[in-house]
């Protein structure tokens, strides 16, 4: 890659880096696989940089690679026997009860992996439908039932769990 | 819960991020290599040396080993439908909200083990009849194996410690560990030996083994960082992997330990199952093709999934199996799992088989081909367990083939 051309790639990672950690955390739930994803991502987005600029749409670029890379990481180790078959979330932020954000995740996992993804860039990342539906490569009318099929199989995992407490909380 | 709310409690899942390990030198250094990489491959097929594309620069840079034998190809057709061969019934699930998970059958097909989430904890079905064993307060337990005595070994969380755990005539008790060691239980055999492994705080891991007479578990010999195993037979041959996927590894019932043979153009992998003389497991990668701007189809058909292998050990033949993704292997060299169905991004999968190179879909059981996995198979393949309907509610089954 030329310098100026390169220059420009670690301008963008660096800028970016942030964003992409937060968004592989809140897909994963690991603090340590969300920035061995976004590793992969940057290394990708690397080899890729001279015709992702110039078709000017690096960020949906890097969010297709960040999010693939994710599923693509969930399919290998689903076919694992894993010794500890769901990492535990670190501890949580001071103030937030570990155990509800360590029952919401639990939830989240037993879903679809595509589900889980379209549920976290939907709500937490808040990417419009179209986006999303780009990023993983089907219809918008996919995503949408995804959306309600992921709250609603959320809603029956967390239905008896008492969170809330939690929610009034936050809502208010 | 209405869907708003289902949606806001998601946001409890933020947190504030440590310092990022993320290395952009790094990731400038290693994409310049690989430009240098393919500039060179480029310069080689132009001149006519080889010509190197996908699958075969991974052989020419790897090396072939040639004493490998040689991987017998199956012209893996399609599924075909037999609904004749398995008659699928539901087994008794919780009547609680907790969904049921089915995991493992032993060999005779008497017992079943599975587990309920949130918090996990063993289910035992005996001759289709499902009972609770006890934990001790404070323990989540995860069954992995059940013999054909209904001893039940797995792993457990205690004080946030993971541990192996055995349940014998509804007793439940921990195994023991090299000093300061974490560990887990993975096997159980016919007269009671248990494989598992311990890992120890330095981040290394050993296969421990606890025999059925009792006493301080045995370490296997190893000499790289990890080893694990998956699967003990009744002689007390233990299979399992060397560095988590590297090499397919064996230890014998005196504990001297062998690679498993490797197919051609394979030098990983890991055996993950036994029965008799079979063993399936994985033999590294297929080669990730394409990336995401380039031709999904493809993508989706190689992707970076692991290229499933089963064994003969008297023969040492290795044959790939196609089609399949797999959960266990029978006496008689078939293979359980599921297979992908339909297209993307709905794709779903179905319970299904493998034998002597083809793909049969299993019956639900409402008769017909629908959802789901087969988990674990009986040691002669007339008893499999696993799961079918909607993933997100899964119905516990079994099949008598």
């Amino acid at each position: 890659m030329r310098a100026e051309l390169e220059r420009e790639y670690v301008e963008y990672v660096t800028a970016h880096l942030g964003r992409m950690r937060r968004m592989a955390y809140l897909l994963c739930g690991d603090f340590d696989r969300a920035d061995d994803i976004v590793q992969a991502t940057v290394e990708r987005l690397y080899l890729r940089w001279r015709q992702v600029r110039g078709a000017g749409n690096v960020e949906a670029y890097a969010h297709t690679v960040l999010v693939r890379t994710f599923l693509a990481e969930r399919r290998r180790l689903w076919s694992r026997v894993s010794l500890m078959d769901h990492p535990p979330d670190r501890p949580a932020p001071a103030g937030q009860p570990a155990d509800e954000r360590i029952a919401v995740r639990a939830a989240l996992r037993k879903l679809p992996e595509r589900q889980q993804a379209v549920l976290v860039l939907r709500f937490l990342c808040d990417l419009p439908v179209a986006e999303v539906a780009e990023i993983l490569g089907c219809a918008q009318g996919t995503v949408k039932s995804q959306t309600s099929d992921g709250l609603a199989a959320l809603r029956r995992s967390l239905g008896d769990l008492p969170l809330e407490g939690l929610l009034q909380r936050r809502m208010r | 819960m209405t869907d708003e709310r289902a949606a806001a409690v998601l946001r409890v899942l933020e947190a504030d991020l440590p310092p990022s390990s993320v290395d952009i030198d790094r990731a400038v250094s290693a994409g310049r290599r690989r430009e240098r990489t393919r500039r060179v491959l480029a310069a080689g097929a132009l001149a006519g040396v080889t010509a190197l594309a996908g699958i075969g620069v991974v052989a020419v840079l790897g090396g072939n080993d040639p004493a490998a034998p040689p991987l017998k190809e199956n012209s893996a057709a399609g599924p075909t439908g037999d609904p004749a061969a398995c008659v699928a019934s539901r087994l008794p699930a919780p009547t609680d909200w907790r969904t049921a998970h089915p995991g493992r059958i032993s060999p005779n097909g008497r017992f079943i083990v599975g587990e309920t989430g949130d918090p996990a904890l063993p289910l035992l079905w005996t001759d289709g009849a499902l009972t609770t064993p006890a934990v001790p307060a404070g323990v989540t337990a995860k069954p992995h194996d059940v013999n054909d005595a209904g001893v039940i070994v797995g792993l457990a969380r205690r004080n946030e410690r993971t541990l192996p755990f055995v349940i014998r005539d509804g007793a439940y008790t921990e195994l023991a560990l090299p000093s300061g060691a974490e560990g887990a239980a993975h096997a159980i055999n016919a007269r009671g030996d248990i494989v598992g492994e311990a890992m120890f705080a330095n981040g290394d891991s050993k296969v421990l083994v606890w025999k059925a007479a009792g006493g301080a578990p045995t370490t296997l010999p190893s000499t790289t960082k990890w080893a694990g195993a998956h699967a003990i037979t009744d002689d007390g041959t233990v299979f399992g992997t060397l560095d988590d996927g590297g090499t397919p590894y064996v230890w014998g019932p005196d504990g001297t330990g062998r690679a498993l043979p490797a197919p051609e153009g394979s030098a990983k992998g890991k055996a993950m199952g036994a029965a008799g003389d079979y063993v399936y497991g994985h033999a590294g990668s297929l080669p990730v093709q394409g990336d995401p701007t380039g031709d999904k189809k493809e993508r989706e058909a190689n992707g970076g999934e692991p290229r499933w292998v089963r064994w003969q050990v008297s023969t040492g033949a290795v044959v790939e199996v196609k089609g399949l993704f797999p959960n266990a292997v029978d006496s008689t060299g078939t293979v359980v799992g599921s297979l992908r169905k339909g297209a993307s991004p709905n794709i779903t999968s179905g319970p299904a088989r493998w034998r002597d190179g083809k793909v049969v879909e299993i019956p639900g059981p409402d008769g017909a081909p629908g959802t789901g996995e087969v988990g674990d198979t009986s040691v002669d393949g007339t008893r499999l367990v696993g799961w079918t309907g909607d993933v997100n509610a899964p119905v516990p089954t079994v099949w008598r083939c």
